[in-house]
């Protein structure tokens, strides 16, 4: 099976401390991959180096069977990014911000007019669409930028954390939306602290701890290898040594 | 409770002080200078507060002194008192809006959110106010005036000189308390604040212009010529400062003269001349205390709102022009849309033509008579404004990439090339200069004489050509010290890095000799005005020729450091 993103050997470091250390990712095309791991194991660096914002310090990946070294612009024509913190110009309306995204991938005027209206309704913001982004509430922000994501119809989308801060009816609209995508052959890389969102809708898990990648593989050979009838979140807290019964209790709490 | 809070916010804002040193440890080397340096600054502002607090200190002994024990002397240390401390008066003034435009809303949110009663909470703007450096500089000073008149002997000015002191400080805080509050309610719509900001930056800009246009003496730039009236001849006494009862009524009513009105009512033993300023001093300092509780209660009660911008059409993508690509096109479209939207964008524009328009009013007022150098030709107007339209955007283009905010991480998530990201912003930059310095020369092109045209035409185009010879080493520079900025607020939060700004200055000046040199080669060698120019036309070419020629090594630079300036702009 070809992969929509293969590395050997990611690694990154900061200094002293190596965030991902020598994960081999395998995503396979038009699958729909969850990518979990606890608060700071290493997820929205990986995403980082996978999408060029980070350069790795050693290792290899292919993205969509490119080299992002050499092909840098022609992956980002075909890939849409929801980055873990905001990327947005918060001085651009939204319908100017999706302007500007189809500009630089040489949308035409009646495909981004469309496609924008599209968006805009489904994310529910056309009635703020003329407002800055600057005035857009955390969950506002959160739906332009997978808007910004969605606009260039890439085949690979690489989504970080989406569904925090949207609402439940714009994330049940978003959920279908992104299976429908996959359905049609394109591939999502989601990072998500909901396992019940994973757990759904993803049917390839990766699982991050300390910068290694514990886990890798379809949600039935995940289950597979631990106890029968298991949820993704036992799975989960079983290989990232959470120890629920040994935590602290805050007893003096009322 | 309230000692036990007031300990926990001075461990919080130490603790904020040396973390913020200590942010950047997993980074490069140059990101760790780069943050250091910025460090620096405020630091080399604390050393210089205090030799100046203590030089200050003296002076107030030495005045006090002077102002008890010898009578011949008080009526100028009283005036010195009265203008000396006109600085922190207009502090008082400026310092609280200024403040609620470079504040933390988010860390007053906090505040907000814990048990600390809204009393103490406005309290703590009081002891802003108080700590403020420049209060911190002048208050041992103007409580040092009782000690020097102790010294002197004088009990009713050392009284006085006491009360008036204190009385003078309480007035400052409190104003400025009660100023900082009706500023933070004002200016937290986004909108507002926003015009309010604009219209504060220009009218300071233009104070200084107002005066010198609305003289009745119509020679605006002569200097001020020494009174040489019979009666003024007469009184041989007065070589000195003036009394104060002489000076205009708008500057004894501020409350450095209502003190300086109280120390010379002492020194001249009147109670009746003493009392009125000072209860004047006192009275207002409760009255702005009074009125700073139901001003806060209002900001805590009520909710903030956020202005709406209504241009909901549907624009469609253009495909760029006959001479740039789509990105590139895009790219300086956004920089533009984004960068005009701002405090310091629409400042940066604003500035040159408003200052354009006062200069050509002077100049229609403006005799040359009597007035030396370079101020008698009329060209040291487009001069002003061009180095004015040059030097603010410096400040832009320095940190071109990271006053795109996170905006600049979209653009390195999209298909756009280091080459287009470059090209874009150095052509809304060569857009913006051009606008502004037309706009500002229009006024000014109409009413110089026309002998002085040429040169004012060849200035306009000089102050382009510098702009363009320094576009390329402003981008590299502005890859290299990256800053998070705040182009809607002001103080050091819309400031560009030191160095690169530093950098981008010292280049600007280097890059303005080439043009200089042809309209002095065409002025005086070869005394054809005319000449001038289209000297300054043909560098203007080659400046944009060179500056496009050497926007690859900026390319390079934005690919070397892109990955330092996603992190920086994300706040890491």
């Amino acid at each position: 099976m070809s992969h929509a993103i293969e590395t050997h050997g990611l690694t990154r470091r900061f200094g002293e401390l190596v965030a991902v250390d020598a994960i081999d990712l395998a995503v396979p095309r038009g699958s729909f991959y969850g990518f979990l791991g606890p608060n700071g194991a290493g997820k929205s660096t990986t995403i980082k180096c996978l999408t060029g914002l980070l350069r790795p310090s050693s290792g290899s990946m292919r993205i969509l069977g490119l080299d992002p070294a050499r092909d840098d612009l022609v992956i980002k024509r075909q890939v849409g990014v929801i980055p873990e913190e905001q990327a947005l110009f918060e001085r651009l309306s939204a319908v100017e911000t999706l302007t500007f995204v189809a500009r630089v991938h040489g949308l035409d005027r009646a495909t981004t007019r469309r496609r924008i209206e599209e968006l805009l309704d489904l994310m529910d913001l056309g009635g703020a669409s003329g407002k800055l982004v600057a005035d857009y509430s955390h969950g506002m922000r959160k739906k332009l930028a997978l808007a910004v994501a969605l606009l260039p119809a890439p085949r690979l989308l690489f989504l970080d954390e989406p569904f925090e801060g949207i609402d439940a009816v714009a994330s049940r609209q978003i959920k279908e939306l992104l299976a429908g995508f996959v359905a049609r052959g394109g591939t999502v890389f989601l990072t998500s602290h909901i396992i019940e969102i994973v757990e759904r809708l993803a049917d390839h898990i990766g699982i991050i701890h300390h910068g290694k990648l514990v886990a890798q593989g379809s949600l039935a050979e995940l289950r597979s290898g631990s106890k029968a009838g298991a949820s993704l979140e036992e799975i989960f807290i079983h290989l990232v040594g959470g120890d629920a019964e040994n935590a602290p209790k805050l007893e003096w709490l009322a | 409770m309230t000692g036990r809070i007031v300990l926990a916010l001075a461990w919080l804002r130490w603790r904020l002080t040396v973390n913020a040193a200590k942010s950047g440890r997993n980074r490069g080397t140059l990101e760790r200078f780069s943050r250091a340096v910025a460090a620096a600054a405020p630091i080399l502002l604390a050393l210089l507060v205090i030799p100046a607090m203590l030089g200050l200190t003296f002076l107030g002994v030495l005045g006090g002194w002077a102002a008890a024990a010898r009578p011949e002397a008080s009526a100028a240390v009283v005036f010195i008192v009265g203008i000396s401390l006109l600085a922190p008066t207009g502090w008082a003034f400026v310092r609280p809006f200024v403040m609620a435009k470079q504040g933390h809303p988010e860390r007053e949110e906090l505040l907000r959110l814990l048990p600390i009663p809204a009393r103490l909470l406005r309290h703590l703007e009081l002891v802003k106010a108080l700590l403020d450096p420049l209060f911190l500089v002048f208050a041992p000073g103007v409580l040092a005036l009782a000690a020097g008149a102790a010294l002197g002997g004088r009990g009713l000015v050392t009284l006085v000189a006491l009360a008036g002191g204190v009385g003078f400080l309480a007035l400052l805080a409190c104003l400025s308390s009660l100023l900082s509050l009706a500023s933070q309610l004002l200016l937290r719509d986004r909108q507002r604040g926003e015009l309010v900001a604009l219209v504060f930056i220009l009218a300071i800009s233009a104070l200084g212009f107002l005066p010198q246009l609305f003289r009745s003496d119509a020679r605006t730039l002569r200097p001020p010529s020494p009174p040489a009236t019979a009666e003024g001849a007469a009184r041989p006494g007065h070589a000195g400062p003036p009394e104060l009862e002489e000076l205009p009524l708008g500057l004894r009513v501020l409350p450095s003269f209502q003190l300086a009105q109280a120390l010379a009512g002492a020194t001249r033993g009147q109670l009746a001349a003493t009392a009125l300023p000072l209860g004047t001093l006192w009275a207002l300092a409760a009255l702005a205390y009074g009125l700073a509780a139901p001003l806060h209660r209002r900001l805590l009660e009520t909710p903030a709102s956020s202005g709406t911008r209504r241009t909901e059409r549907v624009e469609g993508a253009g495909s760029g022009s006959p001479f740039v690509s789509g990105p590139v096109a895009a790219v300086a479209s956004v920089q533009l849309s984004t960068f005009l939207r701002t405090v310091r964008g629409k400042a940066t524009v604003a500035l040159p033509p408003v200052l354009g328009l006062f200069m050509a009013l002077m100049l229609t007022r403006w005799n040359p008579s009597g007035v030396p150098g370079f101020f008698a030709s009329p060209v040291w107007a487009p001069v002003l404004v061009a180095l004015t339209a040059v030097l603010n955007l410096g400040v832009l283009t320095c940190n071109q990439f990271a006053a795109s905010g996170t905006g600049l991480v979209l653009e390195l998530l999209q298909p756009v090339s280091a080459r287009a990201m470059v090209r874009g912003r150095a052509l809304a930059s060569a857009l913006l200069c051009t606008a502004s310095l037309v706009v500002a020369m229009v006024p000014l092109l109409l009413v110089v004489p026309r002998a002085a045209l040429p040169t004012a035409l060849a200035i306009a185009l000089a102050g382009l050509a510098a702009h363009l010879a320094v576009a390329p080493a402003a981008a590299v520079v502005s890859a290299t010290f990256p800053k998070t900025v705040n182009l809607s607020r002001l103080g050091q939060e819309d400031q560009p890095h030191p160095l690169a700004h530093l950098a981008v200055f010292a280049l600007q000046g280097i890059a303005a000799v080439p043009p200089a040199a042809c309209i002095l080669v065409a002025q005086r060698l070869l005394g054809t005005p005319w000449l001038a120019p289209v000297l300054t036309a043909v560098w203007l070419a080659v400046a944009g020729i060179l500056a496009v020629a050497a926007l690859p090594l900026a390319e390079r630079a934005l690919v070397a450091r892109r990955e330092n300036l996603a992190l920086v702009v994300a706040g890491r």
